[in-house]
């Protein structure tokens, strides 16, 4: 990985066995899917909903970690945590860190034409 | 073959089936449970890939559905790193075994294969409905399944070598980093009592890191432990020994924790017991296990042990006036993922070997275990082991 790049080409195309097409179908849907998910996740977080901000930060979580995004995918397993321990003032902290490392990845995805 | 993928995640679900479709599988997807279990009832299926966490209905309340459905059909739980303690709990409840995200496609269509190859196998050991003796096809197939069983086994073990050591460098780099916080927080002490509180608060989460990893690798051990014994690689140190010194080596750490509950104990050992042959650590573990399971389940009353001689044997037996075990539960206490506390309570803890282990020492002693117990009248547990003379 680049050190600058925030989510892992290479990863991704370890367990995906190399397949380049693959991985273009779902950089789409991710792309497609996160934006919405984020929102969700964001009012779930503003409604004190617990149980389903865990839910959704652990879709987010499986989702990034799938495309190599490890920083994203551990900020989204921190919010997780963080609301099965039903501690949602730490969740919207770890929130914080999260939409900063997300924007990063959707940008750095955006520009990612392969290798 | 045709596989269901149930998965709240578009990406999952996906790259399951476009890989499995290459792999010469066919695939349907669904979204949650309730929409796997709606396709369940209108296609026939072979096997079933399926999200532990979901929303809706989770994958274990998904698992339970389906396999009232159909109780032969295999499922694989496909869970998050962190969940596997989750995992281990699907297979107790009938799962075939438990793949990690992202998920490995090559290992899927192998776990696949051989998941419907033994439930086939299953299916054809039940029509033909005659005793493994009486068959040599049957015989073919049981050998088939006890192959499956020994491959799920060494999987297993091989998972538990691999968590062990991240799990290693976790205990030690939280010990040396709690060390050196409390090193800091008594140089700082007397000028900034809120950093302090809060560097305080900090060692004390490091602790309760430190705590439940060494609670986990105690349960990595113990399945290393027990699938090193069904392997046969565990070592064994046989000797002749002295049971009333292997007993009363054993009970003596219990006294304090039964006085503390305000339990009264009793040990009871006939006097001039002969010797046996066995390995003094092994029986050792039978015993505390036992008796750890009498800590946890007995509230008021007494435990009491005892040891004499019967025929050819010894029977060592433990009886607690805890809350007992119904007798549907007898026969499978002593199998791999089956937890006492299931019978007892509605929280199980740890994966639910130990008495399997227990189970394995006996019978590596040509001894036999077993369990008198009802409901609210407590449980006796009770072993025999030969007599040195008769080995």
């Amino acid at each position: 990985m680049n050190e600058h790049e925030q989510f892992d080409r290479l990863k991704a195309l370890k367990w995906l066995e190399g397949d380049e097409r693959m991985f273009v179908k779902l950089k789409a849907i991710f792309m497609k899917n996160i934006p919405s998910q984020v929102d969700q996740l964001k009012a779930f977080l503003d409604a004190g909903d617990d149980r389903s901000a865990e839910r959704a930060a652990h879709t987010i979580m499986g989702a990034a970690a799938m495309l190599g995004a490890s920083a994203m995918s551990d900020e989204a397993g921190k919010i997780e945590k963080s609301a099965i321990a039903g501690d949602l003032n730490t969740a919207r902290l770890h929130f914080t860190k999260f939409v900063e490392e997300y924007e990063i990845v959707m940008e750095e995805l955006a520009a990612d034409g392969g290798e | 073959m045709n596989i269901l993928v149930v998965d709240d995640d578009e990406m999952v679900r996906y790259v399951l089936t476009e890989k499995l479709s290459e792999s010469g599988f066919s695939a349907a997807a669904a979204v949650d449970g309730l929409s796997a279990l709606e396709l369940f009832r209108g296609t026939s299926f072979d096997a079933v890939l399926l999200d532990l966490k979901m929303p809706g209905m989770d994958g274990i309340e998904t698992l339970k559905e389906l396999r009232k459905h159909d109780p032969d059909i295999p499922v694989i739980m496909v869970t998050a790193f962190g969940d596997i303690a989750t995992a281990v709990e699907t297979i107790k409840l009938g799962a075939y075994d438990f793949v990690e995200k992202p998920p490995q496609i090559s290992r899927i269509v192998v776990t696949l294969k051989r998941a419907i190859e033994k439930a086939a196998l299953e299916r054809k050991v039940r029509a033909l409905g005659k005793s493994v003796e009486e068959s040599a096809a049957l015989k073919q197939a049981y050998e088939k399944l006890k192959e499956l069983d020994q491959v799920k086994t060494t999987f297993l073990s091989s998972v538990s070598h691999e968590l062990r050591t991240p799990l290693t460098s976790i205990i030690g780099y939280t010990e040396i980093s709690r060390k050196k916080l409390s090193k800091l927080t008594s140089r700082i002490s007397r000028d900034d009592p809120k950093t302090t509180k809060d560097l305080e608060q900090v060692e004390e989460n490091l602790e309760i890191v430190v705590s439940e990893s060494q609670r986990l690798a105690g349960m990595i051990e113990s399945i290393l432990d027990l699938t090193a014994m069904e392997a046969g690689t565990a070592e064994w140190r046989w000797e002749p020994l002295s049971l009333r010194e292997v007993i009363e080596n054993a009970t003596s750490a219990f006294s304090p924790k039964f006085r503390e509950k305000g339990l009264e104990f009793v040990v009871a050992i006939e006097d001039n017991l002969p010797m046996i042959k066995g390995d003094r650590f092994r029986i050792s573990q039978v015993i505390t296990k036992i008796l750890s399971n009498a800590a946890a389940f007995t509230d008021q009353g007494r435990v009491t042990v005892s040891a004499k001689r019967a025929d050819n044997d010894i029977v060592l037996s433990i009886a607690d006036t805890g809350r007992g075990i119904p007798a549907s539960r007898h026969g499978v206490i002593f199998e791999k993922f089956s937890q006492i506390g299931d019978a007892l309570t509605d929280k199980p803890k740890g994966v639910g070997l130990g008495l399997s282990k227990c189970r394995l020492i006996v019978e590596y002693h040509n001894g036999k275990i077993w369990v008198d117990s009802s409901p609210g009248k407590g449980s006796v547990f009770s072993f025999s082991l030969p007599m040195l003379s008769e080995w």
